[in-house]
């Protein structure tokens, strides 16, 4: 039993080792036989090495029939059914007696446009599919209104939550949003910057005040407001070096001096990758936004939600030129921040593809 | 008829549906590393309160300490932080993958590592996978010699990476401008030919607040330290949006 055994493991190791050639096994089992008692089961064994190959050659087919299913499943979840259909149908020509791939092929050209068929299966979908735009829909109407009252944390939270996140409406609305909450970050801060500076000028607490002001121009250089302020600092931090607040309070803010030729903390307009004042940047903002709101608002979701028969590329061209005036038109024009909000050109590109 | 009505009304939410599973854009999680190959210079103050800062204006922050000191852990560990953290150190790249791939699940907009101070994987692997790369720089001739290394540590990452990150702001740190050294340190940073941040002052509230356990926005609120923290945090928000 245990030299059948030593038999059986040399027979099996030579077939993995030798599957293109399982001939060889056979003969090499028949020269034993004559040496050795020939088993009982000795045509089970040379017949193995053949049985081997075919599991292998099978498992190998069924290894490949399962990638091949996979990406047609990948394909139908996309809708691309006629794809999946024709990936299917090659699969059938390598195993036409497989019942799965000839169920799933069966199930797909069912949902082909052209099929009678395939239309209850998208009418059984439509009740979730109808569900899902409603709930995208609502989502960026509830964003639109709070991006319009200036609520513009709230306003990214649903955005980010949005059912469908990777939407260029949703992108680009995400995009404004964001660049909005920045803006008004630095505006409140430079805001609240100057007004601590100042504080600190009446404290006497002149080099304090002359760092903040340094970090506040090295955000917004060239601010005129700013600079005088540090010249102001810093003249008097040289008039009082010991600082610290402990001269007496309330002796006034900076006066009105001359601009300086430079001050010594003031950084170079290339030191920081984006500079520029905190209003220009707001405005910037805000009339990308304006704009962005005015012509979705007026179009984008309206059509796309009413589900009047209304069809997105449709709602898209509902909107009228819109009237800009002048002003308006020369800041959107001269503004930089325009062209960095919204999708990336390959986006874009996708996009109109898509449609 | 009943059914092809269906169908027309149902063309364009398919069109949306199938046109948003196409687009695979997930909401992208920020990575931002402190670096530095030199200790002293403020790395895990700047991490910490940074993070917080973000935090504060409602981002969502996760800190990693990768650095063996474990000192934003220690930090961490007081619960009186607004974000998040965990000790993480990183031993390949592979690891940093991983960890920004588990981070973008959990959804954070802000990932903020904490290098450790020396030439590693952690480092190499930071470098890699930063959106931006802080360096902070004390006003010292030692600290300009491992900035120096830094910056081509990052410059080695830029070549390797196809996007052209990552991202660079040195900062200068612990700055005090009654010194000669302090006043001249921001010309001496504009010479590695890249951005340099807002100065980090040297400021006893920063280390009283890590004394406290707590950041600096809510151990002194509206302090000076406190504006340096919010005016780095601008800066970086700029850096990231070009």
């Amino acid at each position: 039993m245990s030299a059948l055994r030593h038999i059986r493991t040399q027979e099996l190791w030579l077939a993995d080792q030798q599957m293109a050639a399982p001939d060889g096994v056979s003969e090499w089992l028949r020269s034993l036989w004559s040496n050795v008692p020939q088993p009982p089961d000795a045509q089970k064994l040379e017949d193995a090495p053949e049985n081997l190959k075919a599991y292998r050659i099978y498992t190998a087919l069924r290894q490949g029939l399962l990638a091949v299913l996979q990406q047609a499943d990948e394909e139908a979840g996309t809708r691309r059914f006629g794809s999946a259909v024709e990936i299917l149908e090659s699969a059938l020509r390598l195993d036409g007696a497989n019942l799965v791939v000839k169920n799933r092929l069966e199930a797909f050209e069912k949902m082909l446009p052209g099929s009678s068929l395939g239309k209850e299966p998208a009418r059984q979908a439509l009740p979730a599919e109808l569900e899902a735009g409603k709930e995208y829909a609502d989502e960026l109407q509830a964003a639109r209104m709070l991006f319009h009252r200036r609520q513009f944390q709230e306003a990214e939270q649903i955005l980010i939550q949005s059912a469908a996140p990777s939407d260029p409406d949703v992108q680009v609305l995400l995009e404004t949003v964001r660049q909005a909450r920045a803006a008004t970050q630095e505006e409140q801060f430079y805001k609240n910057g100057r007004e601590k500076a100042l504080e600190l000028i009446q404290e006497q607490q002149f080099e304090q005040a002359a760092d903040l002001l340094c970090n506040l121009l090295a955000l917004f250089p060239g601010d005129p407001v700013l600079e005088k302020d540090l010249q102001y600092a810093q003249e008097h931090g040289q008039d009082h070096p010991e600082d610290a607040g402990l001269a007496p309070k309330n002796r006034g803010g900076p006066e009105p001096c001359e601009p300086q030729a430079e001050p010594a903390c003031q950084k170079s307009p290339a030191q920081l990758v984006e500079t520029k004042s905190p209003l220009a940047g707001g405005w910037a903002v805000i009339a990308a936004a304006g704009l962005f709101l005015l012509v979705a608002g007026r179009g984008g979701i309206a059509a796309r939600a009413s589900g009047h028969g209304g069809n997105f590329q449709e709602s898209k061209l509902i909107s009228d030129p819109l009237p800009v005036s002048p002003l308006f038109a020369r800041k959107l024009a001269s503004s930089s921040k325009i062209v960095s909000v919204g999708i990336t050109p390959e986006e874009k590109l996708a996009w109109r593809v898509s449609q | 008829m009943a059914s092809q009505s269906v169908v027309q009304i149902n063309a364009p939410v398919t069109r949306f549906l199938s046109s948003a599973a196409r687009y695979t854009l997930r909401e992208p999680t920020i990575v931002i590393a402190v670096v530095n190959l030199k200790g002293g210079c403020g790395k895990s103050t700047i991490a910490v309160n940074l993070a917080c800062e973000l935090a504060s204006n409602g981002d969502t922050v996760l800190l990693l300490d990768n650095d063996s000191q474990g000192t934003a852990s220690h930090w961490l560990t007081s619960g009186r932080l607004p974000i998040r953290g965990e000790f993480m150190p990183l031993e390949n790249d592979q690891d940093g993958e991983r960890l920004v791939r588990a981070a973008a699940a959990r959804g954070e907009r802000y990932v903020v590592l904490d290098a450790p101070a020396h030439v590693g994987a952690a480092t190499q692997a930071a470098g890699k996978i930063a959106d931006l790369v802080l360096i902070p720089v004390t006003a010292s001739g030692v600290d300009l010699v491992a900035t120096r290394a830094a910056v081509e540590l990052i410059r080695q990452a830029r070549t390797i990476r196809r996007s052209g990150g990552p991202r660079c702001l040195i900062v200068p740190s612990k700055i005090d401008r009654r010194t000669d050294a302090g006043r001249q340190i921001e010309a001496q940073l504009l010479a590695f030919g890249e951005s340099v941040g807002p100065t980090i002052h040297q400021r006893t509230a920063f280390v009283e607040a890590f004394g406290a356990g707590q950041w600096i926005g809510d151990y002194a609120p509206q302090s000076s330290a406190h504006y340096d923290i919010t005016s780095l945090a601008i800066a970086v928000k700029r850096s990231l949006r070009i």
